[in-house]
């Protein structure tokens, strides 16, 4: 088809209103998308937060109204001539007629550019002849059978009046990965030049739509039709795994299974007891009879208030802990008690009064203002990150400065923040919203507008915990999934949207359905997930599947949490550390106050939680955590502490032999290899006196604690 | 033939209340397309008014508005215009966009062009005549520049301003310029060294106009208007900001009446606001046209504003008396 029949059917789709109106230029529906296809209102440019040269569009064309008063009537109206169309600034500057910084965007005397200088001949009329409904993206999965395959990109736009328009011309089509595939600008033909599963963001108007191209990582097909399967996640994670053509490790042996879920629903490691009970017990229902037990233990309870409380990010602030204390206290009594998430969320979010007291309220005291309250809800409870929306249009989402400012309204109407011990109403609260300059409405994001009086968190509450809400289930079940798997089926998991689509979509919405249906309890979907063959996989890799992080053909290796890490290594070398004026023997994942002084867990990189904890596992570790493992007090003192485990050990007079497969039972939940045992036997071997032996299982000690079979759960 | 529209100002018993009367013309060639009215100057016998566009320059005549000549001009977009103070030239700012900027001198009242004083990168947006032998421009390109009118050639340059500067006044018994920019701030200068004696920077977004109050006693006072809403009144002399008034539209011109009595706003809803210097209280809204005015003047005798903007509409206002 010519450019210049699309350019026609472009322009002339309308609802068959007098002839005038159908040839007048749409300015939303065809100006914006040229500026867009060309460039001009990108992050680089003139959609920059500040503009450049001065002129200033909304970023990617997302706010029509203020990209209308930038370039019609702004200045004396200096970027378009009336009366001589074809010298207005937005005309010469794109078509580097006259100097431009941002270069050649458009054709000189192209269609475009045409368009362009009609629509100012015109007189600029601001109408909107049709509002758009849909944007469809064909294909918007597709297998390619090989690398150097094309695919050609189509683009339809369905209107209110019922047009359906070819838009491919006029979206623009990023891909995630540039190396992965190319995208011809023009044509909208794609060549494909790795391997893999990748994205493609189209985008039209205020729609992003995500297209998925897959390339399969090897030539040969790979049959999952006799692999394990458990459960519904198995079928999924199968399914995509057939499509990649990756094949899957065995199931991991029992002791790591025991191992691994005992640290990802308690937290601990397995006592040496419960590794011989496991691997003598030999009954085919033990892995699910072992699920069953480690979730309704304390140790559960325990474990799975850190894991909340880092989400809540629970903390002293200034010299008060009285309110981290009682909110800590709230959250244990909710896991222990099993109460369904969503009344769980609904009890935090209408919270008020002294937080000395009420526990919830303290959600109120996590950050200070507004504004950061609804970035901190939205990103909690959501999964999705509206504080883009603070400053313009979200550019790869739906949310608008309307529902920022406006989520933020409902909070204003509390005195809140770090240091208010009474949390309660403040009906006169308000946030400005900068486009308007005048009070943002209360509105619940996407939704309605609400009542400017009164408390709007009710509604929020009740809107947000519906079992119709398309983002409430999901972000939890993506952060239950990341904490038994290693990875979100969403990274970051705060980041949901369409254009950072899961791995698996149709898994993430059977978790997020069979999670509703089981009324939101935790400790269902923990359950389904730690049953299903692919959380029971082997981590060692087959050489097809080496490469594969994200599509769960092997177990993930994770490193260990600073707070199971510090407590692991406390329980091995049988000396509890001290947390501040704790009591004595106090665990660190039982700990209410992420601020307690422990030279331990800064170590380690404990999450100061004055910040999303999420984020700070990706940085966490690293090179001094290793060097302080290797080198500091952490281990060393308490190896050599009369007391320890290894000290207790040797005094009743345990063999060297027997010392070590108890430790390596402990440690690593499975006694040590031959060729393990040998070494240590020789090395035990070679000390000329009871001294010298010592010192030699100390080094086996500390060589345990430090190895990284240790530190991670695998 | 001249076509009249209906006047736009049409609620009676708004414009009864706080308008004295209220003169809606729409020059007989208005259409969607017609560029808007970006200068106004009232000739200094108020027999007439020049009226500026993308369209170019239309001479009319006074009360009625007809159009009884158009005058000719390189500028392609014209900012401003101003009388010199013995009334015999007409200087015409603007330029090309982006390209450069200008200023044209017109004899009055014969209108032809007796020079053209370049030296812009950038439109002129605002020129002042300082006497009547020399003007100052402020242009896109953050600079503003004296000009000696006889020699054709400018005589200082003023840099301060990070971007574009909007407007200028001349406070003549002090020998300082002030000026306005995009930049959010007022500079003021002192006109012989040309440097910064002091920036006042209360506004929160771009100053779009100021206007020196007519000659009262006391300090020299300035009007100024913004994006963020305001119109802010400074003492420039001693550097303070006296008051401002917080409107619920966007101003973009500004002129104070010529006894000094009252402060007129044009906005970006098509209403003349009427403040009361002294309370920064708005005294009257009165609808004016339809979409932004970009520009406002009162005339030099009867105490009337014509107000021009959007689509080459251009309404004449008599204030009322009683508001003063």
């Amino acid at each position: 088809m010519s450019v210049f029949v699309l350019l026609m059917a472009f322009l002339s789709w309308g609802d068959g209103a007098a002839d005038v109106e159908v040839n007048t230029v749409d300015f939303d529906n065809s100006v914006i998308p040229i500026l867009t296809k060309a460039g001009c209102n990108t992050g680089a440019c003139h959609g920059a937060a500040v503009g450049r040269g001065g002129f200033k569009l909304s970023l990617y064309g997302g706010d029509p109204d203020f990209d209308f008063r930038s370039i019609v009537l702004e200045l004396e109206g200096r970027r378009v001539n009336l009366s001589r169309p074809e010298k207005s600034l937005l005309v010469l500057k794109p078509t580097e007629s006259i100097e431009h910084g941002g270069g050649t965007r458009l054709e000189f005397e192209g269609s475009d550019a045409d368009l362009l200088t009609k629509w100012i001949a015109q007189g600029t009329p601001r109408i909107q002849k049709e509002r758009l409904k849909e944007f469809h993206v064909s294909p918007d999965l597709h297998v390619a059978d090989r690398v150097g395959a094309t695919l050609q990109l189509k683009a339809t736009a369905h209107f209110t009046g019922g047009a359906v328009v070819d838009v491919t011309r006029w979206t623009v089509f990023t891909p995630e990965d540039a190396a992965a595939v190319a995208i011809d600008p023009e044509t909208a033909a794609a060549e494909l030049l790795r391997r893999g599963r990748h994205i493609v963001v189209a985008r039209y108007l205020d729609r992003v739509v995500p297209i998925e191209i897959i390339v399969p990582l090897s030539d040969a097909v790979v049959d999952h039709a006799d692999a394990p399967r458990q459960n519904f996640i198995d079928d999924e994670v199968l399914q995509l795994l057939s499509t990649l053509r990756i094949p899957v490790s065995p199931q991991a042996d029992d002791l790591t299974f025991l191992r691994r879920v005992t640290l990802d629903l308690t937290g601990r490691l397995p006592t040496a007891d419960a590794v011989g009970q496991f691997v003598n017990a030999a009954e085919p229902q033990q892995r699910a009879h072992l699920i069953d037990q480690l979730l309704s233990s304390a140790e559960f309870n325990e474990y799975w208030t850190l894991q909340m409380a880092r989400l809540l990010r629970i903390r002293s602030h200034e010299k008060d802990r009285q309110g981290a204390s009682s909110y800590h206290k709230w959250l244990k009594n909710q896991i222990t008690n099993g109460t369904p998430y969503d009344e769980f969320t609904r009890e935090i979010l209408t919270a008020t009064g002294d937080t000395h007291e009420v526990g919830p309220a303290n959600f109120y005291r996590t950050v200070g203002g507004a504004r950061e309250q609804a970035e901190f809800t939205s990103e909690l409870f959501m999964g999705n990150r509206l504080r883009c929306a603070n400053c313009h249009n979200h550019p790869l989402d739906r949310w608008t400065q309307d529902d920022y400012h406006g989520l933020a309204a409902i909070f204003a109407k509390l005195e809140s923040g770090p240091i208010n011990r009474i949390i309660k109403i403040n009906n006169r609260g308000e946030v400005t919203h900068p486009r308007t300059g005048a009070a943002a409405i209360p509105r619940i994001p996407g939704e309605k507008f609400l009542d400017r009086g009164g408390d709007g968190r009710e509604a929020f509450a009740a809107w947000l915990t519906n079992q119709d809400n398309p983002y409430f289930a999901k972000a939890i079940v993506n952060r239950l999934w990341k904490s038994m798997m290693g990875r979100g089926l969403v990274e970051p998991t705060d980041d949901l949207r369409a254009t950072n689509p899961a791995t698996h979509p149709a898994l993430l919405n059977q978790l997020a359905d069979d999670f509703v249906r089981h009324k939101y309890t935790l400790r269902h979907t923990l359950r389904t997930i730690a049953l299903s063959a692919a959380y029971g996989r082997s981590p060692q890799s087959l050489p097809d599947n080496r490469t594969d992080n994200r599509f769960y053909s092997h177990a993930l290796s994770r490193r260990l949490q600073p707070e199971v890490l510090a407590d692991a290594i406390s329980d091995i070398a049988g000396i509890a550390d001290q947390y501040g004026d704790e009591t004595p023997g106090t665990r660190a994942v039982a700990l209410f106050d992420s601020n307690i002084e422990s030279d331990a867990l800064d170590i380690l990189g404990r999450c100061a939680r004055d910040e999303s904890c999420e984020a700070a596992d990706q940085a966490a570790g690293g090179l001094a955590r290793r060097l302080h493992l290797f080198n500091g007090a952490l281990i060393n003192r308490r190896n050599s502490d009369p007391d320890s485990r290894l000290a207790k050990l040797i005094a009743v007079g345990r063999k060297p032999e027997e010392i070590v497969e108890e430790f390596y039972r402990l440690a690593l939940s499975r006694n040590p290899n031959e060729k393990e045992q040998a070494f240590w036997s020789e090395q035990v071997a070679a000390a000329t006196d009871a001294e010298q032996r010592q010192d030699i299982l100390e080094d086996f000690v500390w060589s345990l604690l430090t190895c990284r079979e240790f530190g991670t759960n695998h | 033939m001249v076509r009249f529209r209906i006047p736009l100002c049409c609620n009676a018993l708004r414009a009864a209340l706080i308008v004295g009367a209220c003169l809606g013309l729409m020059p007989a060639n208005a259409t969607a397309a017609e560029p808007p009215i970006t200068a106004i100057a009232f000739a200094p016998d108020g027999e007439s008014v020049v009226v500026a566009s993308q369209a170019g320059l239309s001479v009319h005549d006074w009360p009625d508005l007809n159009r009884v000549r158009n005058l000719t001009t390189t500028l392609v977009n014209i900012h401003d215009m101003a009388f010199s103070p013995n009334g015999d030239s007409l200087a015409v700012a603007g330029g090309t966009p982006s390209e450069t900027g200008m200023v044209q001198i017109l004899a009055w009242p014969d209108c032809v062009s007796s020079c053209e004083l370049h030296g812009h990168s950038d439109s002129v947006l605002a020129v002042v005549w300082k006497d009547s032998s020399s003007v100052a421009t402020t242009s896109l390109d953050h600079e503003i520049v004296v000009w000696d009118v006889a020699e054709q050639r400018s005589v200082e340059r003023l840099n301060g301003h990070s971007r574009g500067v909007s407007d200028l006044c001349f406070l003549s018994g002090h020998d300082v310029w002030v000026s306005s920019g995009l930049d959010q701030n007022l500079r003021v200068w002192n006109s012989e060294s040309g440097t910064v004696i002091r920036t006042l920077n209360n506004h929160k977004n771009e100053i779009h106009e100021i206007s020196l109050r007519p000659a009262v006693s006391g300090l020299p006072m300035v009007a100024s208007v913004s994006n963020d809403r305001t119109v802010r009144l400074w003492q420039p002399t001693i550097g303070r900001m006296v008051r401002f008034a917080q409107l619920n539209a966007t101003p973009l011109a500004v002129t104070w009446l010529t006894d000094g009595s009252l402060i007129a706003v044009a906005t970006t809803d098509g209403d003349v606001r009427l403040i009361d210097p002294d309370t920064v209280e708005v005294l009257a809204t009165i609808p004016a046209i339809s979409g932004w005015a970009y520009s406002i003047a009162v005339h030099p005798s009867d105490g009337s504003l014509l107000v021009g903007g959007r689509n080459g509409q251009l309404k004449r206002i008599i204030p009322d008396a009683s508001k003063r």
